[in-house]
């Protein structure tokens, strides 16, 4: 659908993204800073890249090679940024009414309606822009970006600024009018659970690079990076594999996989790492002695950080770390069953190029 | 007589302001967002009514459109009068004293718009005339109102480029500020009074109205 390859320099920022989307929600992921927003200026256009092409659905957006250069307005994408940027001065069905293309004007209207009343914002549809919430605007954001009948829709991190529950609901909209509409997203944020959520396929993007693609349960099976890791409640352990064995520094780890061999990446999830006050009895082969570092409290869960031997990140419900009775400095007994761990081998070409 | 000064520096101070509001935010919009070779004589050229004695900025615009200059024949040869020393070259002097007033307003208003409205506009579909017309100028309207304001009240108030563009000729170029200084000269301190008040109660309406549009601008 989307095709990128673009080298974009900002200062002392380099941009080298590369990567592809199909049909569905894509997840632009990377920490701040990153290169994601860039990214997603740059496909609209308003940005031009120092080198490189993109293609929409067939179509040479830019290609410094060749010349070709597509003026964002011309490039019929729907753009929803982290503020809604509804025009102060012109009521909400205005300003949605502005986007939409290739109509007469009374029909811009109904049509600005119509795209108001598919987002549930139809009751504001004469109040001005100061007068929405947060979340209110963001949905008629959305409602404009749709009314040009996009090829596709990006999303920059829209919903960073609102509360919870009002975000949630917006992640399910987008969910929704992507899937019904058929229309391709490419969608900026840096949350993770939003990026799980949302992402039939996900870009993990660090530093001005693609570091990994895949859909979300690779990633969360197989991250390639810490970042990635990190970002799907997993460690991830650099080793030498041998014989159903992984060594990592001092330790040494025991893996279900009895054929890897050579450097690897082992990844644990923090979920799959049982605590214990007392010595575990069970099949686990993986039961080592350590003590608890820092205890992060998330709500509901629980995130323990783990020291030496093998500093791990672990993450427990509350439930279990109240019962466990479990403070900063306790020593902990913990399990991880050899089946849990999950092995990649390591190339750090495919990491960069991925 | 006593009220042709008053209607003649109205009508000249409306055509002034008129002519001022399109080309001051005309230019003011090309020097906020279409970077131009140049921009920085065009910027300084424009600016410099602000810092020159009236009557010098007088004594250049006369050169420049008397009746001997190409401008001035040219003029004569379409309108069959001379533009110097008419109602109309009194306009000419009062928009070039006032010109940058307008222009240094718009210009700060639009480049203090967060260009990603624009962005959001351009990616929307609009071509660039709909973005300058539907998105910069109404969401930087405050800000040129504001320089279209002070500009008014600066061709209102112009004596010296006026005076010597157009002379002081009663009931055809005798502005306000002109008939003022006439009627000092003339010891008429009532007359001068009495304009001289009409002047101040327009320049103190001018300040309160652009104070509060710069305020609620932010």
């Amino acid at each position: 659908m989307l095709s990128v390859d673009v080298a974009h320099r900002v200062g002392e920022f380099h941009l080298e993204a590369r990567f592809d989307t199909g049909s569905g929600i894509t997840v632009l992921v990377g920490p701040s800073g990153a290169g994601k927003s860039l990214t997603l200026r740059l496909v609209a256009g308003i940005e031009e890249p120092d080198r490189g092409r993109i293609v929409l659905g067939g179509e040479t957006l830019v290609d410094t090679g060749q010349g070709a250069w597509r003026r964002p307005q011309d490039r019929r994408v729907g753009m929803v940024f982290q503020d809604s940027l509804l025009l102060p001065h012109r009521t909400v069905l205005e300003n949605v009414a502005l986007a939409v293309r290739n109509r007469s004007k009374p029909r811009r209207r109904d049509e600005a309606m119509r795209w108001l009343e598919e987002v549930k914002a139809e009751e504001w549809a004469d109040r001005h822009p100061h007068q929405l919430s947060g979340g209110q605007a963001q949905r008629v954001a959305l409602a404009r970006a749709l009314a040009g009948e996009p090829r596709i829709l990006l999303l920059d991190e829209p919903f960073n600024a609102l509360d919870p529950p009002v975000r949630h609901r917006l992640r399910l909209l987008v969910m929704d009018l992507a899937r019904r509409r058929q229309v391709p997203a490419l969608f900026v944020t840096h949350d993770a659970t939003e990026a799980f959520l949302l992402a039939d396929q996900i870009q993990v993007i660090e530093s001005g690079i693609v570091t990994q693609s895949g859909t979300p349960h690779e990633i969360r099976l197989r991250p390639r990076t810490a970042y990635a890791a990190e970002l799907a409640g997993s460690n991830l352990v650099h080793g030498v594999a041998r014989d159903g064995r992984v060594v990592a520094g001092r330790h040494v780890l025991t893996i279900a996989d009895q054929t890897a061999a050579g450097p690897v990446l082992a990844s644990i999830r923090a979920s799959a790492i049982a605590i214990h006050r007392i010595e575990p009895q069970g099949s686990s082969r993986n039961i080592w002695k350590t003590e608890i570092s820092h205890i992060e409290h998330l709500g509901e869960r629980v995130r323990l950080g783990l020291g030496s031997p093998l500093p791990l990140t672990a993450e427990i419900t509350e439930e279990a770390a109240a019962a466990l009775d479990l403070q900063q400095g306790a020593e902990v007994w913990i399990s991880i069953k050899a089946t849990e761990i999950g092995i990649q081998g390591e190339d750090p070409e495919a990491v960069a190029d991925d | 007589m006593m009220w042709d000064p008053l209607r003649l520096s109205l009508q000249v101070t409306a055509c002034a302001t008129l002519i001022v509001a399109v080309t001051g935010i005309g230019l003011g919009y090309l020097l906020a967002r279409r970077p131009f070779r140049g921009r920085a004589l065009v910027d300084a050229i424009a600016s410099a009514p602000i810092v020159m004695p009236p009557t010098v900025l007088g004594y250049y615009l006369l050169v420049a459109v008397g009746r001997n200059s190409p401008i001035g024949r040219a003029w004569e040869a379409v309108f069959g009068s001379p533009l110097v020393f008419s109602w109309q070259g009194a306009v000419l002097a009062a928009s070039v004293a006032s010109f940058p007033f307008c222009l240094r307003s718009a210009r700060a208003a639009i480049e203090s718009i967060d260009r990603r409205y624009e962005d959001a506009g351009r990616v929307m579909g609009m071509p660039g005339w709909r973005v300058a017309t539907q998105i910069t100028l109404p969401l930087a309207r405050r800000g040129l109102l504001a320089g279209v304001a002070l500009s008014f009240a600066r061709a209102l108030g112009d004596f010296g480029t006026t005076v010597m563009v157009a002379g002081n000729i009663p009931g055809r170029t005798q502005t306000m500020p002109i008939a003022v200084y006439d009627a000092v000269q003339a010891f008429d301190y009532d007359r001068a009074g009495i304009l001289a008040m009409v002047l101040l109660a327009v320049a103190v309406t001018v300040l309160v109205v652009v104070r509060r549009l710069e305020r609620s601008a932010v």
